[in-house]
């Protein structure tokens, strides 16, 4: 293989939470003045006690060659965000190093420097600077710019008499012309309606494809990931987990092991301060049978084994339901649909049992994840895709006309069709 | 493969990468001009209020020092006197307390975008020049008017104006990396301004400073930057140059250990922020 243009070797960023002097964090000088005095009062205690750190990416390596697009994934807190601010030379790594040939351009927020007092025209001068483009280079673009923007008639209103649509369309118009070997997108096609969106994955293909650029991106959206990236790199807790084919990385992230029986045991041991505990979680078709694939029966159920280890008031126990593309379809737990649920509930162990109709269901995979709280006060546990089910019912309602979009949820209408006489 | 681009965690000092920040002239020069843009916007008088503030404070300046406290100067009329060191003043209070808030009132920009950050403080500070430009407009009117000549120490003037940005930004510097981390800077400033506006010769001669205090007077690195104004616009030399060099010194020192100090913090700057 010829030299790679990014190469990411032990990259390692670690940041310093919580109350300490040395660390990060905005404080005044008062803070330090208390610090100063718990250690003359407590000279025993060092400061160091009170300092915690995590590391939010942690020996993370692998390379990208020219012109690849590159998905990076992972769940929330994972260090795709952390990946892309030290790539893009915003933030210094702890440990490692990154070399990077080529001219960088990173896109980290749409509108990063927009001036709500200055006109259209002003801020895509203004915007185009910040993100690092030459005068002679907007004066050359303009007219593109503001086109695909199709903001003409406002160019010389100020920004804030914009609609926020208006607003996002200049924003990532100014973005999306810009010309650099490399190129770091983060979570920036989420902007605008449907249309919009669709012109912006248009235009990535476009600066991929066409345009021979380098290209890292991180989205949220598997679909875009899917159609534009031809590797793809998946983030667990700051380390690289996986990274390679796009969709063998895709199904890694969405499919937990434990899609694979049907049944999510949790392993890890109890806290000692814990107040409930969820010990395991069950898909079962109508019959009763755990399984991960569904292909039959009016009803899938979903069983939560939890245990409360105190009594608890108010609390609650919860599903959310996913497609593959990770938009929640539904999300409720028990006592929000029935108010007798609330109120005091003894320790124990206990099971909660749910079903989700297969009527609204299109032929797909799904994702299940688990909750517990008391609402508006604690979170109690969260457990993000625990588990996956397949469901694939061959009625042939799915493959009348398959038209695309067909919406995300799929349920008969009962469609009356009557002629006037 | 045109460059190469290495990242990986800096020494403890770094030293100021003049390419990069010529490269960015771009930036600079537009973040100049947002502020000036912005700044009066959906106003009546608009620049002329970088007319009217330096007259008001020579008036009421003259009045107190001069009608009130009974000061005088030998040569320059008093307005004018004043009015040199208000133009000076108002581009170091300026400079200071607008490079000061500079990188907080960016921080979209330091979270979000990579460009050397030394150019936010320095635009705040630099910015300042269109006002003082204007400023200087008003003086040159009032000195016809007078019909002050200045002679030719006069040439020596872009010596002082140098002086007064080093200065500026020499203690913006300090003040805006700080106040990333403490935001008591943002309490502070108004305070710190006021305090040495009074042990500044703004409004008075710094002849009037007690002899056993002179020397202290002249840490204050304005002091030289007012008397140097006062000395090529005015022709006003009753300085010992030894208190001069003194304060030009203090000003180089600020300036130089501000600019280590802002490049040690800088790397800190998007995560603290």
């Amino acid at each position: 293989m010829s030299t790679p243009v990014i190469s990411i070797e032990h990259l390692s960023k670690r940041f310093v939470i919580g109350e300490n002097i040395h660390g990060s964090g905005a404080r005044t000088f008062r803070d330090i003045f208390d610090h100063k005095m718990q250690q003359l009062l407590h000279p025993g205690k060092k400061g160091a006690s009170s300092r915690s750190s995590i590391w939010a990416l942690r020996d993370v390596s692998f390379d990208i060659q020219e012109a690849e697009v590159i998905g990076v994934i992972g769940r929330n807190g994972a260090g795709k965000s952390t990946l892309l601010k030290v790539l893009s030379r915003i933030t210094e790594p702890t440990e490692g190093k990154v070399t990077l040939r080529g001219r960088v351009a990173s896109l980290l927020e749409v509108g990063t420097g927009f001036n709500y007092e200055l006109t259209g025209r002003e801020n895509i001068y203004l915007n185009g600077a910040i993100l690092g483009m030459r005068k002679a280079e907007i004066d050359r673009k303009f007219d593109e710019i503001v086109d695909f923007a199709e903001v003409e008639q406002f160019i010389d209103t100020p920004v804030k008499r914009y609609s926020s649509g208006m607003f996002l369309r200049l924003a990532f118009s100014v973005a999306a012309h810009l010309e650099p070997e490399i190129l770091i997108v983060d979570e920036v096609l989420a902007v605008g309606d449907v249309q919009f969106q669709k012109k912006c994955m248009g235009k990535m293909q476009d600066v991929s494809k066409n345009q021979g650029r380098t290209v890292l991106f991180v989205s949220h959206n598997m679909d875009a990931i899917a159609q534009l990236c031809n590797r793809c790199a998946l983030l667990e807790k700051g380390a690289l987990k996986m990274f390679g084919d796009t969709q063998e990385v895709i199904n890694a992230y969405l499919k937990p092991e434990a899609a694979q029986t049907g049944t999510f045991t949790n392993q890890s041991p109890v806290p000692d301060n814990a107040k409930c505990h969820l010990r395991s979680v069950r898909v079962l078709d109508a019959a009763g049978t755990v399984t991960p694939k569904i292909g039959s029966g009016d009803h899938i159920f979903v069983e939560i084994e939890y245990a409360l280890m105190s009594e608890l008031e108010d609390v609650r126990v919860g599903l959310m339901l996913k497609n593959h593309q990770g938009i929640i379809l539904v999300r409720n737990g028990d006592a929000d649909v029935d108010k007798s649920h609330y109120g005091k509930r003894s320790p124990g162990v206990y099971v909660n049992r749910c079903a989700i109709p297969t009527s609204i269901l299109k032929n797909g995979d799904y994702f299940i994840t688990v909750f517990s709280d008391i609402p508006m006060r604690e979170w109690l546990f969260y457990e993000e895709n625990v588990l996956a089910f397949e469901f694939q019912q061959f009625d042939g309602s799915d493959v009348v006309f398959h038209e695309y979009p067909t919406g995300l949820i799929d349920f008969d209408f009962g469609w009356e069709v009557n002629r006037h006489a | 493969m045109e460059r190469q681009l290495v990242i990986q965690r800096s020494h403890r000092f770094v030293a100021v990468d003049f390419k990069e920040i010529w490269e960015y002239r771009e930036l600079f020069y537009f973040l100049i001009w947002r502020d000036i843009k912005v700044r009066y916007k959906q106003t009546v008088l608009g620049a002329g209020w970088a007319i009217v503030r330096p007259i008001a404070s020579m008036v009421v300046f003259t009045f107190i020092f001069n009608r009130l406290a009974g000061f005088t100067v030998d040569g320059p009329p008093y307005p004018l006197f004043t009015l040199c060191g208000v133009l000076a003043w108002n581009f170091f209070s300026e400079g200071l307390t607008g490079s000061s808030q500079s990188l907080i009132l960016n921080t979209n920009l330091i979270s979000k975008v990579y460009f050397p950050r030394l150019i936010v403080p320095s635009a705040a500070v630099l910015r300042g020049l269109v006002d003082f430009a204007i400023a200087f407009g008003v003086y040159l009117v009032f000195m016809l008017y007078y019909r002050f000549n200045p002679g030719w120490p006069i040439l020596l003037f872009p010596l002082a104006v140098i002086w007064g940005v080093v200065a500026a930004l020499g203690v913006g510097l300090w003040f805006s990396a700080i106040a990333v981390k403490y935001r008591d800077i943002a309490q502070a400033l108004p305070f710190v301004v006021q305090l040495l506006f009074w042990v500044t010769p703004v409004g008075y001669s710094s002849e009037k400073v007690p002899q056993h205090l002179q020397i202290f007077y002249w840490l204050n690195p304005m002091t030289g930057v007012i008397e140097s104004f006062r000395y090529t616009l005015l022709g006003v030399a009753n300085t010992p140059p030894s208190l001069m060099i003194l304060s030009g010194a203090i000003s180089v020192i600020v300036f130089i250990t501000g600019v280590y100090n802002f490049r040690r913090m800088e790397k800190e700057f998007a995560d603290v922020i």
